[in-house]
């Protein structure tokens, strides 16, 4: 059993993707709104975006079956969520609300096209890896402590058997 | 031999999920790496939830047949669950602390669950150091079922009092804005069923190793 178990291991190694994280769903920029552009009835088109590096990025907006999706909020704090099929005159005012205030977005992006357009997160959440591998790795060695208390047991019977 | 079979698919199935959780499910936007203890969080909760109903049901067989299978079947079961419940509880308080900035807060899905752990605690401690006979039999299933009504009542807290806890994310009680979608529901799945397997390989051999000692015992 183990040889199996530690071939598979060998071969997810080998054939691993390049990616170490799984963020090749899609890309995360942050910025400030440049401009907005909508069609000729008002709805929202697309967006050119100031990144933190001075890059200008335009990225397009989709609706339809996965349609881009908001989180954005007020100058009071308050989110308003909403998605291209249902808001996409709404959020134009929305986002030049933001445009006015030079409040910093995060955008989920695959080639340029939108997923998700957010408030940008202050929290810097990559800092979290050291939460996740404790939580891990105590949860294996709870797991494989047990393993080998079983497997002391089943010795000891075979034993005085 | 069809335990070795069973237990080198868990295995494949474990190294597949690993790969799942860390290389193929996406981050998540707002919490970061973090949100990936989802994946063992929800698992062994469901597993631990799961185990006490079991452990009532076997108990109470116990109590009707008076048959030694079932009996053996309710310490495995309890065992087993405990190490589930202690896993739960350990990934939940890691994670609440960089998700809600404490390590612990007397909400109600934390104070049940942690509950849930204090019953399997009660009824191991009970069951291996009461001596066997007539009140043991009696008094064990009544912890069992104890645990069984809190098992419920943890799975709607977060419906119920709406508090921190985030609710549903899979299941009946999961509403569209509370339900994860795309690849994060299928590695979730996926993660219960191994663990669910795992959770089966376990009791199954915990189950054996019972079965041999009270045989030599008696």
């Amino acid at each position: 059993m183990y040889k199996v178990l530690f071939s598979c291991l060998i071969l997810i190694i080998t054939f691993q993707p390049q990616h170490i994280f799984a963020d090749g769903h899609g890309d995360l920029v942050s910025g400030v709104i440049n401009a907005i552009s909508v069609d000729e009835n008002n709805h929202l088109d697309g967006i050119l975006l100031m990144t933190s590096d001075g890059q200008f990025l335009n990225i397009d907006v989709q609706s339809g079956e996965n349609p881009t999706e908001y989180g954005l909020d007020n100058i009071a704090g308050e989110r308003w969520t909403g998605n291209q099929n249902d808001d996409s005159i709404e959020v134009v005012s929305k986002l030049k609300d933001h445009q006015k205030r030079f409040v910093p977005l995060t955008i989920l992006q695959n080639e340029g096209v939108a997923k998700e357009i957010v408030d940008m997160e202050k929290r810097d959440v990559s800092n979290n890896l050291n939460f996740l591998f404790a939580c891990f790795a105590v949860a294996w060695v709870a797991f494989f402590s047990y393993l080998i208390i079983i497997n002391g047991r089943i010795k000891k019977s075979l034993k005085n058997g | 031999m069809i335990r070795q079979i069973y237990l080198t698919i868990t295995g494949i199935a474990f190294i597949f999920t690993i790969w799942m959780i860390f290389l193929w499910a996406p981050t998540e936007i707002n919490q970061g790496q973090v949100q990936r203890i989802l994946y063992l969080h929800v698992p062994f909760a469901w597993a631990s939830m799961v185990a006490i109903i079991a452990i009532a049901i076997t108990s109470i067989l116990f109590l009707i047949t008076k048959n030694d299978k079932w009996d053996n079947l309710s310490q495995s079961l309890a065992e087993v669950g405990l190490v589930s419940a202690v896993v739960m509880l350990f990934s939940g308080i890691v994670w609440a602390k960089p998700v809600w900035g404490v390590w612990w807060t007397g909400e109600a899905k934390l104070t049940t669950a942690l509950v849930l752990f204090f019953i399997y605690c009660a009824y191991l401690l009970f069951r291996n150091y009461f001596p066997p006979g007539n009140a043991r039999n009696r008094i064990a299933p009544i912890i069992a079922l104890i645990g069984a009504i809190d098992s419920p009542i943890i799975y709607y807290a977060a419906q119920i009092w709406e508090q921190n806890h985030p609710k549903a994310v899979v299941g009946p009680l999961s509403t569209e804005e509370s339900s994860l979608s795309g690849e994060m529901v299928i590695t979730l799945l996926a993660c219960v069923l191994t663990v669910t397997l795992l959770f089966i390989g376990l009791v199954w051999t915990q189950y054996q190793t019972n079965r041999i000692t009270r045989i030599k015992n008696v």
